[in-house]
């Protein structure tokens, strides 16, 4: 908050855009190819990281068959109808969107945990997606993992994708190939639109492992994928205890990872935010005395 | 009246057409090929009835602007008893016996200015030039030459047709499989350090022998 000539407190500029300004809303998929890097907690994060800044923002999870993301939300009990009935007219967009129970700004349309991911159809899921532009800044969508139906549904309609990815070779090669996939069969890509803007978010990142060879830096994964990157979020054993709690990491306050994607969702909306988790710390004497963590 | 497409080599499609042909029947059959393959760009025109030129003039300008919105175009004119010289309303006339003749006519060096990425296969009957990263496991195919100005980890296929001709140049040379005319060499180990990541060029010589020479 910033304090004007009068004393009275006003908004800040960052804090007026994400109110006001975006009419349009965006689509942005969380995509990798590979399973297991970290899609579903990169999109609980991001979502609630939009949602904090003021804007509307509701999270689609479109691993259907395998519904994950109202764990990691914490709203696994009150799914009552999910994203699979919307498509299919049993029940409204209202009935299955779930109310965050910390931030007002969030909504959760779960997947279906009985279907399986041939429900999902290109006019099913354009219409929801339409419908969702009209109340919200944000759609967040949640791919499965996989270049099948539901991860080709996911990314179809976006207008900004993050690519998740591990500092490993085959999590890179994956994400190469979903670049491609992006690059040439999104509806942006079909329609000769400009095309859909790619972000890289490069998680489970270990300075250390990276400093002895074990793993691939930033600039490894930048050179064979040559998109920028947008965050890079620290190995971290939060991230767990934050899945088996129920609460999206970033809400785990202090920690390095909820810094990093805080950072990470200030850069997507265009502030300038330096790096931070890509480096050794250095240990000062004490700790290195007292095996400060 | 008759309309009848035929597909032939080098990614044409021969349109066989009477002098007096209906109009709705085409337009659908040019929908049906753009469904069969949407790909499709360049047809050759047979005549099937003698016509003189000035005559076909007219009907030559509808299909033009028909072809025009469905992104198609006559490319030559079928060489045939019925036709004299080398030009018919404005199009060249060749003989489709003679593979080069066709291969001349045909205007299709691609450009390529996007990250050719892994999965993605590039394919044209002309040459190929790439102006981005051609990822590992991603294939450029040409019937013809391929250039990349850029770093290449993939696969590099020339001279798909049989053309031994056909020539590789590469800015940063990191491929893993290469081929020309049929001849190709899978790249397992890492390549010596006077070729690796430099400039290259790749040819067939006269024993048929892949060649990776450096341009540095």
């Amino acid at each position: 908050m910033l304090k004007n000539k009068t004393g009275n407190f006003v908004k800040s500029k960052s804090e007026k855009v994400g109110v006001s300004m975006t009419k349009s809303a965006k689509v942005v998929v969380v995509t990798s190819g590979k399973g297991g890097v970290g899609k579903t907690t990169t999109s609980a994060s991001f979502a609630t990281g939009l949602a904090l800044r003021g804007f509307k923002t509701v999270v689609i999870d479109f691993d259907i068959g395998l519904r994950n993301l109202d764990l990691i939300m914490g709203c696994e009990r009150r799914v009552v109808y999910d994203f699979v009935n919307v498509i299919a007219g049993e029940a409204t967009l209202y009935q299955a969107m779930i109310k965050d129970k910390s931030c007002e700004n969030l909504y959760i349309l779960a997947a279906s945990q009985t279907k399986d991911k041939d429900a999902l159809t290109e006019e099913g899921v354009e219409k929801v997606i339409n419908d969702l532009k009209k109340e919200f800044d944000y759609i967040v969508c949640d791919s499965p993992a996989g270049i099948e139906k539901g991860a080709f549904m996911a990314l179809y309609f976006a207008d900004e994708a993050l690519v998740v990815t591990n500092p490993e070779v085959s999590s890179v090669r994956d994400s190469d190939r979903i670049l491609g996939i992006l690059s040439s069969k999104s509806y942006r890509a079909k329609n000769g639109d400009e095309k859909v803007k790619e972000h890289l978010i490069v998680t489970r990142y270990n300075p250390e492992r990276v400093e002895n060879g074990d793993m691939l830096s930033i600039d490894d994964i930048k050179d064979i994928l040559r998109i920028p990157v947008l965050g890079v979020i620290p190995e971290s054993t939060d991230v767990l205890q934050a899945s088996n709690t129920g609460t999206p990491a970033v809400n785990l306050q202090g920690t390095n990872v909820s810094d990093a994607y805080l950072d990470l969702v200030a850069r997507f909306l265009g502030e300038d935010k330096p790096m931070r988790f890509t480096n050794v710390e250095k240990k000062g004497l004490m700790q290195r005395l007292f095996g400060g963590k | 009246m008759s309309i009848k497409l035929h597909p032939a080599r080098f990614g044409y499609y021969i349109l066989k057409i009477s002098a007096h042909f209906d109009m709705e029947e085409f337009e659908a059959k040019m929908l049906a090929l753009k469904d069969f393959d949407e790909d499709a760009k360049y047809i050759a025109l047979e005549l099937l009835e003698l016509i003189s030129e000035r005559e076909f003039q007219q009907q030559m300008t509808i299909l033009d602007e028909t072809l025009a919105k469905n992104k198609l175009f006559i490319c030559f004119v079928v060489s045939n008893p019925l036709i004299n010289g080398t030009v018919f309303c404005g199009k060249p006339v060749v003989n489709v016996e003679n593979n080069m003749d066709v291969k001349n006519v045909i205007p299709s060096t691609k450009m390529i200015n996007y990250p050719v990425r892994s999965g993605i296969i590039i394919r044209n009957d002309g040459d190929i030039i790439v102006n981005e990263l051609v990822s590992h496991n991603a294939e450029v195919i040409s019937d013809s030459n391929i250039h990349v100005y850029n770093e290449c980890r993939g696969k590099l296929i020339a001279g798909a047709n049989g053309d031994k001709n056909a020539m590789i140049y590469v800015q940063r040379f990191n491929a893993e499989y290469i081929s020309i005319a049929n001849v190709f060499q899978v790249i397992e180990d890492k390549l010596p350090e006077r070729l690796l990541n430099k400039a290259v060029k790749i040819f067939l010589d006269d024993k048929e022998r892949l060649n990776v020479v450096s341009l540095n």
